[in-house]
């Protein structure tokens, strides 16, 4: 494979909580405990999981909203991780951006279109004057497939589809290389949901964009994804090409999940794997449990799973899994896991 | 597509003027409010006797129960009831529009910077606002009216100084929420300027509430206005202040009962009109104020 | 499937006046539930799925909006009853699971005190304070709950998402209403969440009897939780079938194309959708309300389509099916 955009190394993002009169530290949510893994160009990495996964915190960190706890992430040659590489590279700013869930917040409901596109064209300094700005966004408007007239329209006129369509083209303003989609379609309805994904593939193969999709929609990744990660309390559970993932998943808690999806047809029935019934909630991230997390909900574990964490290995089929049924997961006792009396 | 597209701004103050006027109490509110700037305006050219405004005296028409020519009588030195009370009407509102516009700017101001930026200046701002908010308004006014020389001029100063601090807490509660909102996060992503963030993003959105909060506050600011001037220390006569008018007829209760009702009663007119008017906005624009 | 109508909804059309004028926004609405059965009512945002159901619990009020047609429920007729013999009826025989378990729970009373709030309401009510506790305490078991006492003393905060709508259910099945509406239930937690909780609904209904109407725009959920479906859009039917029928062969175009939608796991790539939007209530469509994203349109569509049935339990308002069987394939 080709050298990656982005490359994440040990990623963790940390929350203190704090409570009482002087805010004292008293717990940490570990949202993001520990992330590896590379995005190449021009590819779409499914990041899935469910609330509490630490799939939305780990996007939000790669755009520079949360400063990581530890760990590094590698963008042209520059460790983004730091915010005084953030501040003093603005390219790298333009060159990361993100479109949200939910069209009817992120837009502002008091301005315009063109008001909301403008911003970015001019903090970046790529437009200089009213003509120029004018031509921008019509620009970027054909490039999501809006008339030019909706610049002067509020998100308020606009149907789901539209805004999401607006927000789409303030990602794309100011011509970034790297993309992530924060469940871009999970607000709005399947008969409109595809029409932005076409846009979205579209986009990506004449722009050469490469995506980060968040996503709880195993369904639509199977159909987007070049790769999916799945994510659970923060950390990755399994990492493979898509169709390896759903033909033949490794990490217990993928088959769990795959299982669960609900579908429209027989066929897909049986694509699914054998049924693993799902049983108990994702604890919450300020209380992990010992050992390998998943190992409360796991109906394959074992005596060493709630003792020992498992580490990430490579798989045979090029993929990670993180799990001690597979070979190489099973980190040496005492060496970097501490075992905790169960 | 395109229809939705035309003259947004006009369709939508077209939908806010239906929720608006299906509030019968709003419509009222509102009908007062026009009726009382527009009569205090025009007030030289309606007023039977404009010159009973000022310094006057016609002792042979002193004392005069409400009848024509003067439908709300005239006071103890001659001068038209009702001409007085339109005048007045000038001086409330003035009151009024001063205090708001020195007061609103700088609590706003104060309100959006203490609730974008955490740490220190929210510190200072919101804990030197809980400090005016403790004294009881009336009081304060009347501390600083104590040591400054009582007129309508230092009374809009000690009105102004004690209201800024209900903005900054205002405003400062909504973008404590607002700067949460994912178009907030999206700008920042984008690269925009606090100062942008602040102005363009946030501060359009605190407007509905802000502005409720000042028709609501017109009344308050008016019967405040009105009390000072009925302990003196407000407008000073002859200026008409229905404040100052309600004190000097008080003591020629009940007999000559016209002098202070009237007054008075205009007094609640145009505080129960900028009342409704509010509740009306707060519930077109759905705020909490 | 001859089975006794508990909900019958017969022609129900609602109307509001707004600044821009009447919105007609359910047009004819004819759909039953049977006694013990399971229906779904699926369609898009805004097709009146969610106006049905507060037409049914009779929250429609006016002078705004106009109900007319007919709401049988038990052999009465929902609508022009006063609010007083509505209130008898909701919570008690017809219940309502919402799809927001946090909003739906008051969070400064505990658990408990919210379902001895429900259980008193019941009409076979027992006095004492004991009995109301353990059928609580039972109410919570069948739910799946594990300790329920202690949950019972919690407040909603202090529960998972995944508890907090088990106890909603709980609160929806304690009184053993007849009818139970399930608005979106589920699709708002995680897809193993979801999956447990559609089990537990399931099997409690179906041990107690209980009929439910359940509204969702999640095909998947529909197809794994009902016997039969509803298909709405732009306020009336566009088809009815029995589950599995529906799902293999949908024969409404509008039906066809919301199942064509969904990303399949057969991983054939996102399929494009429906074009157009739901039409605008002020200025519907006359005829067809589906015809402007139709790609079977034709003149006959400027009427309003035929109701036809196609086969046991099936039937759809669209002309292709009308007369002798078309060449369209299904």
């Amino acid at each position: 494979m080709s050298e990656p955009l982005l490359r994440l190394v040990d990623l963790i993002k940390h929350f203190p909580i704090r409570s009482g009169f002087l805010m004292r530290q008293v717990g940490v949510i570990r949202a993001v405990d520990g992330v590896s893994f590379a995005l190449y160009p021009g590819e779409t990495v499914g990041l899935v999981g469910e609330s509490g996964s630490g799939k939305t915190t780990l996007g939000m960190t790669l755009l520079g909203a949360y400063r990581p706890t530890a760990g590094a992430i590698w963008f042209r040659g520059s460790d983004i991780a730091d915010p005084v590489v953030r501040r003093r590279v603005p390219a790298i700013k333009k060159a990361i951006q993100v479109v949200f869930q939910d069209p009817g917040s992120s837009l502002n409901p008091r301005r315009t279109v063109r008001q909301t596109l403008e911003v970015p064209l001019r903090v970046h300094g790529l437009v200089h004057t009213g003509v120029q700005v004018q031509r921008r966004i019509s620009e970027l408007l054909e490039m999501v497939e809006l008339p030019w007239e909706f610049m002067y329209a509020f998100p308020g006129a606009l149907s789901g589809g539209q805004k999401q369509r607006v927000a789409i083209a303030r990602a794309l303003a100011t011509a970034p290389a790297f993309v992530v989609l924060d469940e871009p379609t999970s607000a709005l309805d399947v008969s409109v949901q595809g029409k932005i994904i076409a846009l979205l593939l579209d986009l990506q193969r004449r722009l050469g964009l490469t995506y980060l999709f968040i996503t709880h929609d195993l369904s639509l990744m199977r159909n987007v994804a070049t790769r999916v990660a799945v994510m659970y309390l923060g950390k990755l559970a399994e990492l493979a090409d898509t169709a390896a993932l759903f033909s033949s998943p490794r990490h217990p808690y993928t088959r769990m999940l795959l299982s669960a999806i609900p579908v429209v047809s027989d066929e897909e029935e049986a694509l699914k794997p054998r049924w693993v019934a799902p049983r108990g909630e994702t604890p919450s991230p300020a209380h992990v449990p010992s050992g390998c997390s998943f190992h409360p909900r796991c109906p394959e574990a074992f005596a060493i799973c709630p003792r020992l964490d498992p580490v990430v290995a490579a798989t045979d089929g090029g993929g990670l899994v993180r799990c001690h049924l597979y070979p190489g997961c099973t980190p040496a006792e005492g060496v970097d896991a501490t075992p905790t009396p169960s | 597509m395109s229809t939705a597209v035309a003259a947004p701004a006009a369709d939508q103050l077209r939908r806010t003027w239906y929720a608006f006027s299906r509030n019968t109490g709003s419509v009222v509110g509102l009908a007062v409010v026009v009726i009382v700037v527009l009569a205090t305006a025009l007030a030289p050219w309606i007023t039977p006797f404009p010159r009973h405004a000022r310094a006057f005296t016609d002792f042979e028409h002193a004392s005069l129960a409400p009848a024509r020519p003067h439908l709300f009588g005239t006071d103890t030195i001659g001068r038209d009831i009702l001409t007085r009370v339109v005048f007045g009407f000038r001086f409330s509102l003035l009151l009024g529009v001063v205090v708001l516009s020195a007061a609103v700017p700088t609590g706003v101001m104060l309100g959006l910077v203490a609730g974008y930026y955490r740490g220190w200046p929210e510190t200072v701002i919101m804990r030197v606002t809980d400090i005016f908010l403790s004294i009881p308004p009336l009081a304060l006014a009347l501390a600083i009216l104590a040591v400054l020389e009582p007129n309508l001029q230092n009374a809009m100063l000690a009105v102004s100084v004690m209201w800024w601090p209900w903005y900054t807490r205002l405003v400062y509660g909504l973008v404590s929420s607002l700067r949460n909102e994912a178009y907030v996060q999206a700008a920042q992503i984008v690269g925009a300027s606090p100062v942008h963030i602040l102005l363009r993003e946030i501060l359009p959105n605190c407007l509905p509430a802000v502005l409720t909060k000042m028709t609501l506050d017109m009344a308050f600011v008016i019967l405040i206005g009105s009390s000072l001037s009925f302990l003196g220390l407000g407008v000073q006569p002859p200026d008409p202040d229905l404040g100052t008018m309600v004190a000097d007829g008080a003591k020629y209760m009940p007999d000559l009962w016209w002098i202070s009702v009237f007054p008075g009663l205009g007094i609640l007119v145009i505080v129960l009109g900028f009342n409704l008017l509010g509740d009306g906005l707060r519930d077109v624009f759905g705020v909490e104020v | 499937m001859a089975r006794e109508a508990l909900l019958d909804i017969r022609d129900l059309s609602v109307s509001f006046t707004g600044y821009r004028g009447v919105s007609r926004v359910l047009n004819g609405v004819n759909l039953t539930v049977g006694r013990g059965e399971k229906v779904g009512l699926v369609g898009e945002t805004g097709c009146g799925k969610s106006l049905t159901v507060r037409a049914v619990l009779g929250l429609l009020r006016k002078p705004r909006a106009r109900v007319r047609g007919e709401i049988w429920f038990a052999g009465r007729n929902l609508v022009g009853l006063s609010a007083g013999e509505l209130q008898l009826i909701r919570g008690r025989e017809i219940t309502v699971v919402f799809q927001d378990p946090m909003a739906a729970l008051n969070p400064v009373f505990t658990v408990g005190e919210q379902l001895r709030d429900v259980i008193a309401r019941s009409p076979r009510h027992q006095a004492s304070e004991r009995e109301t506790w353990a059928r609580a305490v039972a109410i919570l078991k069948e739910v799946a709950l594990p300790d329920p006492e202690r949950i019972l003393h919690a407040y909603p905060v202090q529960l998972s998402g995944g508890m907090r709508q088990r106890v909603l259910i709980a609160m929806a099945l304690v009184n053993e209403p007849a009818l139970v509406i399930a608005d979106e239930l589920g699709t708002a937690l995680d897809v193993t969440i979801q999956e447990q909780i559609l089990q537990v609904m399931r099997s409690l209904v179906d041990a107690k009897g209980i009929s439910v109407l359940l509204i969702t725009h999640n095909l998947g959920v529909v197809r794994e939780t009902t016997d039969r479906v509803y298909v709405m859009y732009a306020g009336s039917i566009a088809e009815t079938a029995p589950t599995a029928d529906l799902f293999r062969a949908p024969k409404h175009p509008y039906t066809q194309g919301l199942l064509a939608s969904v990303p399949k796991l057969t991983g054939e790539g996102v399929p494009r959708g429906i074009d157009g939007m739901i039409p605008d209530y002020l200025s519907p469509p006359p005829g067809c309300r589906f015809a402007p994203r139709c790609p079977f349109v034709q003149p006959r569509c400027q009427q309003p389509p035929p109701w036809v049935e196609v086969g046991p339990d099936h039937a759809l308002a669209c002309v292709l099916y009308d007369g002798a069987p078309t060449g369209l394939r299904s």
